[in-house]
């Protein structure tokens, strides 16, 4: 046998591991989700999508059994409870992109309503007292929150798309007054040609919080001192 | 004569089992690499090959071919990470055009010893 067929059979293993071992690697990339196509991805978030608006109804559903078979609440947990629609009176207010046309290199931006207007109206509401808020039937919670998600603005999870309606359960009279104010956040976004309505309600509605946020690390201290 | 060409298949065959077996998996930094080291060694065994044939086959040089081919173009490779240009791929040129070489003169030599017969 020539001396050189062992050396070459030997490297002729090695190519072979080797060649297998990163045709693995390359297509176990592939599958990864940074090099999918962006249309997959679109298809994968609707597949998402509409498995979770399909699990928030069977929560919703959920919940109304529970609060048949529970035992009544006190009145006081009642109202923090977010598990409950609540009604009373408090104002609604109805803001929209700007209708204005743009004027030539004018930032589209300034037209449209953000994340941090929203953010800013809810901020001056709470401040002015309102007790339950929602922005076009996402109820706000203590773990809502409000952040921007391309052309879209996300809370609890869900992404919302102009006209938000935003919904306040409070003193209307103290509530419209601190989002009047001058200079304040209205006048502010009128400035920039956004449409704001506000009207008070004496019937306004906000939903019961339907997404699946809870309490993981948080827990009572002590529940007897709990109040 | 048979031997010579079955028992290095035999040998490809094995290593594509052991790949296929082991939990081999290479971080994807290093594929790079691999690449690389897949051709310096397919270079490598045509290379020994072409040279058993013409009966001028030398372990020696075989090995140290081998090691240092493979090191330079892992060197050649990692230069190439440091100064942002793909240096791996003169490495990968190199090996491939030899790759070419080589499987023409192991064909010629092939091709004409089973005419000759």
């Amino acid at each position: 046998m020539q001396n050189w067929i062992v050396p070459v059979t030997l490297i002729a293993g090695l190519s072979g591991t080797l060649i297998v071992a990163q045709i693995k690697t390359q297509a176990a990339y592939r599958d990864d989700l940074p090099s999918r196509r962006v249309e997959e991805l679109v298809l994968m978030l609707k597949d998402a999508e509409a498995e979770n608006s399909r699990l928030q109804a069977q929560v919703e559903s959920l919940r109304e059994g529970i609060k048949e078979a529970g035992k009544p609440v006190q009145a006081a947990k009642l109202v923090a409870a977010r598990e409950l629609a609540l009604t009373g009176t408090g104002i609604e207010i109805e803001i929209s992109d700007s209708a204005k046309p743009l004027g030539k290199g004018e930032n589209p931006n300034i037209a449209i309503v953000h994340n941090e207007d929203l953010l800013k109206i809810i901020n001056e509401l709470r401040a002015s007292g309102a007790e339950a808020l929602s922005i076009n039937d996402q109820r706000l919670i203590e773990m809502s929150e409000i952040s921007c998600a391309g052309p879209t603005i996300l809370v609890n999870k869900s992404r919302l798309a102009p006209p938000f309606v935003i919904r306040a359960i409070g003193d209307a009279t103290t509530m419209l007054a601190a989002l009047q104010l001058r200079g304040g956040v209205v006048e502010y976004l009128q400035f920039y040609g956004i449409q704001v309505t506000i009207s008070k309600k004496s019937d306004i509605q906000v939903p019961m919080y339907v997404g699946g946020a809870s309490y993981q690390y948080a827990r009572p201290l002590s529940s007897r001192k709990a109040t | 004569m048979t031997s010579a060409v079955v028992l290095p298949l035999l040998g490809l065959v094995a290593g594509i089992g052991l790949g296929v077996v082991a939990p081999v998996s290479i971080p994807h930094s290093l594929a790079k690499y691999t690449a690389v080291a897949i051709l310096a060694a397919l270079d490598t065994g045509l290379g020994g090959i072409r040279a058993g044939l013409e009966d001028r086959f030398d372990l020696t040089s075989f090995v140290s071919g081998f090691t240092f081919n493979s090191l330079l173009a892992a060197a050649l490779t990692y230069l190439g990470d440091m100064l942002g240009i793909d240096l791996y791929l003169a490495a990968v040129v190199v090996f491939g055009v030899r790759l070419f070489d080589n499987s023409a003169v192991v064909r010629r030599l092939v091709v004409n010893r089973f005419w000759s017969q």
